[in-house]
């Protein structure tokens, strides 16, 4: 299991394991990660969510963890990961349900993903 | 869509007989309460109070950028939650159920009206206020009054559905014309406090939010609690000070003078954990009452961080409430650490919402045990699961904590000793629900979703320049707005009622109706107390349905109707019913008449470009129900009104005509406005007889 850091727009690291391939691939994913609600009802003219910052999101491949982005104040994280597709986590624990959403992210050879993930508070 | 007359058959009740077991667990002991003396904060009345008409010289056109001042997928429980009655071979008409017992419960519609909408909400106090979304349906009916309370208006009917309150239309001054919203008073003039936002000056009032009623029948009283969250003024940030504003009417009356008693929350709960210190918010406030007490219990988040702090529980005497008592008794207990199940934060975990009883009638209390009040809670969520984390859990659980309040009556003396203890019960499977669908689901909007429709148009000639969205923004958006997939709840204990000896609640869950796809659906228990088992539970749901925030009312004698909203593959979303008694379970589900949902929900939550990608579409947050006598009035969110999206557009429209705020439908003659234009959402309150 190797780990790189890349000096990105934020702190990400980055470990192989379970047979992933080599981090030297123009492929990856990137954006931001917000909580939310952040009040009980939401409010046209007010922001609804806020940015998840110092937030890590794992990324799996066969139940393996293969990958870490730490998001930065404004909730945004960047990860350079090879094709396929991935798990993705707030925690190694296994879930179901929306308490974080989307789950999954798929990457292509040679392309950067944008993709957005959202926290529940719970609060309502 | 009409569906009035049409019999559902597609009905999912798994039905548990009696012998559902119990899961070993020793109640837990409360921890001490602390007292506090809540003294009365002042008075209040639904009256609007003074404001400044909007619309002309605002400083504040941020909902709709183009605007000039003069111109007037979710990721399903991985389980499968079967329908079990539908799959050994469906229902028959009229109340399918397992148990081959008759039921009690044979609701008869009696009447039923439209309540407060997003137009009302928007426009009221000369507009001084905000597009919101969810309503959270707070409503209560006695004395001949029905009380609606939502975000962030309020009225009171007679029972024929009319408004009592004082014709209010011809002050109501929005952009040059007088603006009817059928009398409804905004909820910051309820409680006495500044227009949600002064739109001449920009200034913030106080945030009011989560409105509940209940009507007592003992003392002759209407409760309505909201949670008011302190703001800066000049931006509206939040400060972290929130209270609970509890107003009470002076008396049978509720048109008339309320006297209003504020708790401060702001510290109520505990750190699980280091990580997720206060202050908190007291999220979510219900409220209950037995013969002694009155009760509102809140889920204290942090405001920092993920993570939770408990469920709170306050009880005061509701006496000294009803008589207007310059000062209150008020017990406060912390359920951290109370439920014996563990959690990331050790052994234990926190109650969450735990959803206090109120009972039909004045002879339903129990008076056992120096009195005693009930609750309910389900143990599913993160905040059961991982206070600490606030996220990791699996969103499943077979069990439900019932919470058991004792010598109530003691709220009522100089030393008030209550004792709060709680249980867990085995109950069949719950987890969290997908999303709700709605017709044309992850499909670009049409015209009758006009929002929508709006954002993702680029050729429409406009006030503003060409492309509609110019009328909602600055700076342009993406045009890839879909039809949403409405909100379905958690797995969040909604409402809770002690009536015939025993305690009723309803939840949200995920189910497979007749074995096919994962749908939202109901669960509901009937649980003996006394016992300390259930004695029903089961489930609602229904092929191609999605079935969402259940709240249960059960006459003195057992008869109850679960209200919810209904929405489907070829649903909008509708206010509709299903019985409920202890004999059968529930029964055959239907739209409430009058309650069909005419278009998609086309709220403001619902875009991507409004609110953040992926947008969480709100919906909720939860439904009421009321029990008068033999009858029982309920309440739920719907889409009642159509809005298509050339008059929704109107004069903002090059060559258009008609109302001069953006997306009423109000026409040229500036009437009621069938919506506004950040959102449709509308309550439909019915009574039944069961």
């Amino acid at each position: 299991m190797g780990m790189k850091k890349l000096g990105l727009v934020v702190t990400v690291a980055l470990f192989l394991a379970g047979g992933a391939e080599a981090v030297a691939v123009p492929s990856g994913v990137h954006g931001i990660v917000t909580r939310g609600p952040i009040a009980p009802m939401c409010v046209a003219e007010q922001p609804c969510t806020q940015p998840a910052k110092n937030t890590t999101l794992l990324f799996s491949r066969y139940g393996h963890v293969v990958a870490r982005a730490k998001t930065d104040d404004a909730g945004r994280y960047h990860l350079r990961l090879p094709s396929g597709t991935y798990r993705v986590g707030l925690t190694s624990t296994p879930k179901v349900g929306r308490g974080f959403e989307p789950d999954h992210v798929r990457i292509r050879t040679g392309r950067y993903v944008r993709l957005d993930f959202s926290i529940d508070t719970g609060i309502r | 869509m009409q569906l009035r007359g049409r019999t559902k058959l597609a009905l999912g009740a798994v039905l548990v007989a009696a012998a559902c077991a119990i899961t070993a667990s020793a109640a837990v002991g409360s921890p001490a309460a602390a007292g506090r003396q809540i003294p009365k904060a002042g008075t209040g009345s639904p009256q609007t109070g003074a404001f400044t008409p909007s619309g002309v010289n605002d400083v504040t056109d941020e909902e709709f950028a183009g605007e000039a001042d003069d111109e007037g997928q979710p990721d399903p429980y991985g389980g499968n939650i079967i329908d079990r009655s539908l799959s050994a071979g469906g229902t028959a008409v009229g109340v399918p159920t397992t148990t081959g017992k008759k039921a009690k419960s044979d609701p008869q519609f009696n009447f039923g009206f439209e309540g407060l909408n997003f137009y009302q909400q928007r426009y009221a106090r000369g507009g001084n206020q905000f597009s919101v979304e969810p309503p959270d349906q707070g409503m209560c009916a006695g004395n001949g009054y029905v009380v609606e309370a939502v975000n962030d208006v309020l009225n009171v009917y007679n029972t024929a559905g009319q408004s009592v309150l004082p014709d209010n239309t011809a002050t109501n001054i929005v952009n040059g014309f007088p603006r009817n919203v059928n009398h409804a008073v905004d909820l910051n003039s309820f409680y006495g406090y500044a227009p949600a936002i002064n739109r001449a000056t920009g200034i913030r009032g106080q945030f009011v939010t989560d409105p509940s009623c209940l009507y007592d029948a003992a003392t002759q009283r209407f409760f309505v609690t909201v949670l008011t969250l302190e703001v800066v003024p000049t931006s509206g940030a939040f400060t972290t000070v929130n209270h609970l504003d509890t107003a009470v009417s002076q008396t049978s009356d509720p048109t008339g003078l309320w006297n209003i008693y504020r708790v401060d929350v702001t510290n109520d709960g505990t750190n699980t954990g280091g990580t997720n210190p206060g202050p908190y918010l007291g999220d979510y406030p219900h409220i209950g009452a037995d013969a002694n007490g009155f009760y509102i219990t809140t889920n204290a988040y942090p405001w920092c961080c993920n993570g939770f702090s408990g469920a709170q529980v306050y009880a005061f005497s509701k006496a000294q409430m009803a008589a207007g008592a310059a000062s209150v008794s008020m017990q406060h207990i912390d359920t951290s650490g109370m439920v014996n199940a563990p959690s990331d934060a050790g052994p234990t975990q926190p109650g969450f919402t735990v959803w206090p009883a109120q009972s039909p009638g004045t002879g339903s209390f129990n008076t056992d045990n120096g009195g005693t009040e009930y609750f309910l809670s389900s143990n599913a969520a993160d905040e059961a699961t991982h206070p600490k984390a606030g996220t990791g859990g699996n969103y499943v659980s077979n069990q439900i904590v019932l919470w058991t309040l004792t010598n109530t009556a003691s709220l009522n003396t100089a030393t008030p000793s209550v004792s709060l203890s709680n249980k867990l019960l085995g109950v069949h499977t719950y987890a969290l629900p997908p999303k709700q669908k709605q017709p044309g689901s992850s499909s670009a909007p049409g015209e009758a979703v006009p929002q929508g429709h709006c954002i993702n148009d680029t050729t429409t000639p406009t006030i503003a320049g060409v492309g509609c969205w110019r009328l909602l923004f600055g700076a342009e958006p993406a045009h890839n707005e879909v039809i949403s997939r409405p909100d379905s709840n958690d797995t969040r204990m909604q409402q809770v009622m002690y009536a015939n000896g025993k305690v009723w609640g309803a939840l949200d869950t995920a189910i497979n109706p007749d074995g096919g796809p994962q749908r939202a659906g109901i669960a509901w228990y009937i649980v003996k107390p006394d016992a300390g088992k259930v004695a029903l539970d089961g489930y609602l749901g229904a092929t191609g349905q999605d079935f969402t925030y259940p709240a249960v009312g059960v006459t003195p004698s057992g008869r109850g109707i679960i209200a919810f909203t209904a929405t489907g593959d070829a649903m909008n979303p509708s206010a509709a019913y299903a019985s409920i008694d202890a004999n059968a379970g529930i029964g055959a589900w239907n739209v409430v008449p009058g309650g069909e949902g005419a278009v998609q929900d086309d709220g403001f939550t619902s875009y991507k470009s409004q609110v953040g990608n992926p947008p969480r579409t709100r919906w909720g947050d939860y439904g009421s129900a009321a029990v008068v006598g033999n009858s029982i009035w309920i309440a739920s969110e719907y889409i009642a009104q159509p809005c298509s999206y050339i008059p929704w557009g109107g004069p903002f429209f090059t060559g258009g005509t008609g109302d001069n705020l953006l997306g009423t439908c109000g026409g040229a003659s500036h009437g009621p406005g069938a919506r506004a234009a950040l959102g449709n959402w509308s309550t439909r309150i019915s009574k039944f007889t069961p």
